[in-house]
């Protein structure tokens, strides 16, 4: 295609020569058509050469920075916009009339173009699982199984058992990032008998573990579909359309249980898929021959499912191996379901609005069902993740200098616990991921002043930290705002993480309504960030609500204020109200200290953030809740997990329990149906790292500021 | 009074390089920033003179293009309904162009601060990037490689997604 197009351009430049197409018929000056019979784009000013890398294609734009040195330097390694760094995935597939591997991108309106960047082995290889970046491939010559980064080129080897039969691996996946300490692999399997059989790794361990679970009695067939890790759990869908969970819940214990499928409808599915679009899973169901084309969003905390009929501004991209939601900049990408298919040079996709397929590029045309369209031999739906922060472990961070936390995040401030006006510099910011290692972290550059509370106010008090992301990693991470309120007042920041040395802080002032608001507990839910806010009216005291913010054209705008429930009790002294996430919902859980230190009374209310009425629930839906003053955070919890702290290991948490702490240093667990408060841990026992579920992150205690930090809960 | 000011300022007369005058109506020469910061700048000043805005980078033959442009996307500026056709339009009247009219053209949108015009040339110079391998952009933009065959490589290894 692109001989073709170079034999176009020398026949144009023939034909040029003949017939100038000039309009105006001033005398043309000949030698100066012969000097440019080429575009000498290096003749342009410098400016317009970065503008024109900035209209480049990922590929294209390595090819463009390679061909000399000036364009090199006048190029920065990655491209200035995140737009133009895959904002969705590619489809990377082999043709099968020459084998040369060809690309689309879902983003651009026309059809696949050859991808001559790939080094493949030399031997035939299957991808069995994409995510983040990563993928997972085997060489059956080799008899290797291997995850590894194409662009990073990190790759490491799984071991193989004999247990382990690798050529029939279909149903493979991973938690987060393979070479995070606390990723565990899954792969699906089902013995002779048709009982599933999980064999599962984690990370460093040098032998596979098989989960055979006794006493099941029920057939599941994980079949092609991979499994998604969500909340904790890895999920996986069966050819019949029922839904596995499968949790690793440390100590070598396991739990696998099957939820019901979603509709009686299915039969002879083409192809079903799990994946994560914007905090709900969901599960695309495509009949045979895309015949129907259904999707359900399963209801974590009540279990069940319920029919999605449309994405929103999302779309999604499924394959066996891997399935991504996206929110595309491009409004005509929404609502859309891309399959890996083809017709022509083109992808085929779904649309939720016409509820029919089409081929992309050529939208008017319809297609009843998917015959007539090609499935690629080979293909792999790859997401570049530019990850550029280096593993850093917990040890050495000065864990004594922990300022504040939320669900997502750590700041470490490296000079002083609480922060005072007349301390010229801020020291160091550090922002953290929570994971086994905390294995991400960014540096963060000082604020360009301390912002004071009036005249009157000696220090200054960081009252919230929030990230509009729920997480660094992700190849979105660029669009992430960083977020630290002091007060009504409100710094932020877009952390590029590449370029953590050119970050501005922005500071503005948080007001709804002509009222100032003050902040703090920060969550984030499906884009938007919720908070107790401290609304000062002239009338009266404080009143405790809650706000909804979210970053509108450069600006955190404050989107509603809305009332929090009657009875709970804003924050002070005997009382305390915790806000927190759980299973797409929103959660205010406020305790209420009796005389002598005894809890009286302690209430939930719970919240599906559109509606605003706030509903109080007494039990958890087997849920354990774990409250701090900075970011709460929660897990699934069982029925003989303890309430007592156990010195070895962990046995789980108990279920419908609040772990809060309270009396300085002890940590308590309220059993919500009991009504009992038991001394759980004391905070000088923790181990931040090491073999313990979660962290209890530490810090100096006085003010009795608590923070409390999720870790991985597999 | 009114009547007269505003129909003196309908239209500009834009001086080309080769001093070619075009006459130019005020809406379409609008769509050039440049053009109209001139005119805004006139008519705070209250003058009623015909203006005249000689653009010394820019040659007749350009010009033309550029007013072209700059006139039809004037027709649909308050249409929006038409946006496809005008997508279409504007492929079609880059594709017609040689490269050397390309590159100047790209340099007047830039001069005259024409912003789509610009985005579409470059977008359109992106296109002709694609599928291309590093020695077909050489050759099709003529550009000298002055990498060492070490250095050379070194880029090569570094760009390619391994899959093994």
């Amino acid at each position: 295609m692109a001989d073709s197009r170079l034999a176009a351009i020398q026949n144009r430049k023939e034909h040029n020569r003949k017939t100038p197409i000039y309009i105006v018929e001033e005398k043309v000056a000949d030698e100066e058509t012969e000097a440019t019979e080429s575009l000498l784009i290096s003749t342009l000013p410098t400016d317009m050469i970065s503008l024109i890398s900035e209209h480049l294609h990922l590929f294209e734009y390595r090819n463009f920075r390679a061909s000399c040195k000036m364009f090199r330097s006048l190029v920065s390694p990655l491209p200035k916009t995140t737009k133009k760094l895959l904002p969705v995935p590619i489809l990377i597939f082999f043709t099968t009339d020459d084998g040369q591997c060809r690309m689309i991108d879902p983003s651009r309106d026309d059809d696949s173009y050859y991808c001559n960047h790939l080094q493949l082995p030399e031997y035939p290889f299957t991808v069995h699982f994409c995510k983040d970046g990563w993928i997972v491939i085997h060489n059956r010559q080799l008899v290797s199984l291997k995850y590894l980064n194409p662009l990073t080129r990190v790759k490491q080897d799984f071991p193989l058992d004999e247990d382990l039969k690798i050529s029939d691996l279909k149903s493979f996946g991973f938690s987060t990032n393979p070479t995070s300490p606390d990723c565990v692999t899954v792969v699906f399997d089902h013995d002779d008998f048709g009982l599933v059989l999980i064999h599962y790794i984690q990370y460093g361990d040098q032998k596979w573990k098989d989960c055979r679970l006794e006493n099941q009695v029920d057939f599941f067939f994980a079949g092609y579909s991979c499994p998604l890790y969500f909340a904790g759990a890895f999920y996986v869908l069966g050819v019949d359309g029922r839904l596995g969970e499968f949790k690793v819940l440390g100590d070598g214990q396991q739990s696998w249980r099957i939820y019901k499928k979603p509709t009686t409808r299915i039969k002879y599915l083409h192809s079903y898929h799990l994946v994560e679009c914007h905090g709900d899973l969901l599960a695309v169901f495509i009949g045979h021959m895309g015949t129907w084309v259904e999707v359900y969003k399963f209801n974590l905390s009540k279990r069940k499912w319920i029919k999605v009929k449309s994405l929103g501004n999302y779309c999604l991209f499924v394959s066996n191996s891997s399935s991504f939601s996206a929110e595309p900049t491009e409004a005509w990408m929404r609502n859309r379901i891309y399959v890996p298919r083809i017709k022509g040079n083109r992808i085929v996709f779904y649309s939720l609005d016409t509820c029919k397929f089409h081929v992309s590029g050529i939208e008017d045309d319809s297609l009843v069902n998917l015959f007539g369209t090609t499935e690629p031999l080979h293909f792999v739906l790859a997401v570049a993740a530019y990850n550029g922060v280096m593993p850093q472990t917990l040890e050495a961070l000065p864990l004594a200098h922990v300022k504040a936390a939320n669900a997502f995040i750590v700041i470490v401030i490296t000079e002083r616990a609480k922060i005072k006006v007349q301390a010229p510099v801020l020291g160091k910011l550090k922002c953290l991921t929570p994971s086994r290692s905390l294995s991400q972290s960014l540096n963060l550059p000082l604020l360009p002043y301390l912002p004071t509370l009036g005249t009157n106010a000696e220090e200054v008090e960081l009252t919230g930290v929030g990230l509009t992301a729920p997480v660094l990693n992700t190849s979105t991470s660029d669009d992430c705002v960083f977020l630290l309120f002091f007060h009504f007042q409100v710094f932020w920041c877009h952390p590029r993480l590449r370029r953590s040395d050119m970050i501005n802080w922005v500071d503005q002032i948080l007001g709804y309504n002509g009222k100032l608001l003050c902040v703090r507990q920060t969550v984030i839910l499906k884009g938007i960030i919720y908070s107790f806010a401290m609304v000062a009216d002239k009338e009266g005291p404080f009143r405790l609500q809650v706000a909804s913010m979210r970053m509108v054209d450069g600006e955190l705008k404050v989107l509603s204020l809305l009332p929090a429930p009657i009875g709970s009790k804003r924050i002070c002294l005997g009382s305390f109200s915790f806000l927190l996430e759980s299973c797409g919902l929103l959660y205010i859980v406020s305790v209420f200290y009796g005389f002598s230190n005894v809890i009286s009374v302690s209430k939930v209310w719970e919240l599906d953030p559109p509606m605003r009425n706030w509903v109080e629930v007494k039990c958890l839906n087997g849920r354990a809740f774990f409250l701090g003053q900075h970011c709460s955070t929660w897990c699934w919890g069982s029925d003989n997990g303890s309430t007592v702290s156990s010195s070895s290991s962990s046995v789980g948490y108990r279920k419908d329990c609040l772990y809060l702490p309270f009396e300085k240093l002890i940590l308590y667990s309220y059993c919500l149906a009991e009504r009992s408060i038991t001394p759980f841990q004391t905070y000088q026992n923790l181990q931040p790292t090491g073999v313990s579920d979660y962290y209890w992150l530490n810090f100096k205690p006085q003010h009795h500021r608590s923070v409390i930090y999720s870790g991985n809960f597999s | 009074m009114a009547s007269s000011s505003s129909s003196s300022l309908s239209r500009v007369v834009v001086k080309s390089s080769d001093n070619n005058l075009f006459v130019v109506n005020k809406k379409v020469a609008s769509q050039s920033q440049l053009l109209k910061q001139c005119i805004d700048n006139m008519e705070e000043k209250g003058t009623n003179d015909v203006i005249l805005i000689p653009l010394s980078n820019v040659t007749s033959n350009i010009l033309t293009l550029v007013l072209e442009y700059c006139e039809k996307h004037a027709d649909f500026a308050d249409d929006d309904n038409n946006n496809q056709e005008l997508k279409q339009w504007d492929h079609e009247f880059l594709k017609k162009f040689d490269y050397a009219t390309l590159n100047s053209l790209t340099m007047a949108a830039d001069y005259m601060v024409t912003k789509s015009l610009l985005n579409l040339c470059c977008q359109f110079i992106a296109d002709s990037i694609k599928d291309l391998t590093v020695q077909q952009i050489r050759q099709i933009f003529d550009i000298k490689n002055d990498f060492t065959p070490q250095e050379e490589a070194d880029i090569k290894n570094e760009n390619a997604w391994a899959f093994r």
